[in-house]
């Protein structure tokens, strides 16, 4: 059985099916557009329970700026589903770092998943990168109007290809 | 069996170095990319915690951390269970100087399956190890933790995290694998 990290992400392995490098290939960058969520997929080994949603804060905050960040279920066709659980709209907090939002205790059997993050404005900077693969669409879906997150996903194939540095955390603290 | 899992047939009761960076990395649960440099310890006293995923039953042998060549001080490197109790650790011990892998002979344990801690305290700001150097706060994204006044390191870890943290020492334990 796979064991279950603290901090599960975009760069986790053996659970990100995101094609990047390493923790190196991340930048502060705007968000790509406004009210846009883009979906990553993940896949999950083993039993996990999820407690807390994070994202992580670029170089340019401001609290005015409103994320989401949520888990959907996979549907039979690898394309994001139903939304499993979500922190709802947060304002953005402190620049350069992670964000963390409690949630609903979530278990999540193991199969594939797909994070969501979206936000209110492209002003917005997260840490971020780009798939240096094609096509990118192929990876990453995206939804417009999509703040907050749906309860179901209607997904479309990314234009951006972009992966942000986010995920969640199988521990309360710290 | 996922790719970050040990191989079975002949991988199975062999002797491996398993470690937080690209080689040996493989039961790291940190994509970590990036040539390591030295460096001076970031905070004196403070514990470094870098989780690994350990999916077999195996025997720690011997613990490792990259020293540079500065040392006048003391460090300690330990390996903790994730709700933070020391299973085994070297004990404070004089920093060599030395650009080398320091290697620490521990008491035979036996761990895994599981997610561990591996530790690194320091006790001062000046002695340099190898570590690579993500920006902040991608430690903290990884699932690095931290502690103060943790040398040597505790019995039992008081976690906490450092979000301006951006050093990951290059440490990692010697094992034997067992049959799963």
């Amino acid at each position: 059985m796979e064991p279950v990290p603290p901090m599960v992400g975009t760069t986790t392995q053996g659970w990100s099916l995101c094609p990047i490098s390493g923790a190196t290939t991340f930048a502060s960058g705007l968000f790509q557009s406004a009210n846009e969520a883009v979906f990553m997929p993940l896949s999950v080994p083993s039993t996990c329970v999820v407690r807390r949603l994070w994202w992580t804060n670029g170089s340019t905050v401001n609290a005015s700026n409103n994320l989401d960040i949520g888990i959907y279920a996979s549907t039979q066709n690898r394309e994001p589903g139903v939304l499993v659980v979500s922190a709802g709209s947060t304002a953005q907090g402190t620049a350069s770092q992670v964000q963390f939002v409690d949630v609903t205790d979530t278990t999540l059997a193991p199969g594939l998943y797909w994070i969501a993050l979206t936000a209110s404005v492209t002003a917005a900077t997260l840490m971020r990168t780009s798939l240096s693969v094609t096509p990118q669409g192929l990876i990453v879906f995206s939804e417009s109007s999509a703040l907050p997150l749906p309860s179901t996903a209607t997904p479309v194939e990314s234009a951006y290809g972009r992966i942000y540095l986010c995920g969640f955390a199988t521990t309360a603290s710290p | 069996m996922s790719y970050s899992a040990a191989p079975s047939g002949v991988w199975q009761q062999q002797a491996h170095f398993i470690g937080t960076q690209a080689a040996g990395g493989q039961w790291s649960s940190m994509i970590v990319d990036g040539a390591a440099g030295e460096g001076a310890w970031p905070t004196a006293d403070r514990a470094i915690y870098q989780p690994i995923r350990v999916p077999i039953r195996c025997i720690v042998r011997k613990l490792y951390v990259a020293t540079g060549g500065t040392g006048t001080g003391n460090f300690d490197i330990g390996l903790y269970n994730l709700s933070g109790s020391r299973l085994v650790s070297s004990g404070s011990t004089a920093h060599p100087a030395t650009y080398t892998v320091t290697v620490a002979d521990v008491t035979d344990t036996t761990i895994g399956p599981g997610t561990y801690w591996i530790a690194v305290a320091c006790s001062n700001n000046t002695d340099t190890f190898y570590y690579s150097t993500p920006a902040a706060p991608m430690a903290t994204a990884l699932g690095v933790l931290t502690q103060t006044s943790a040398m040597a390191l505790p019995a039992t870890a008081t976690f906490s995290i450092t979000q301006s943290l951006a050093v990951l020492p290059v440490c990692g334990l010697f094992l034997t694998t067992l049959e799963s």
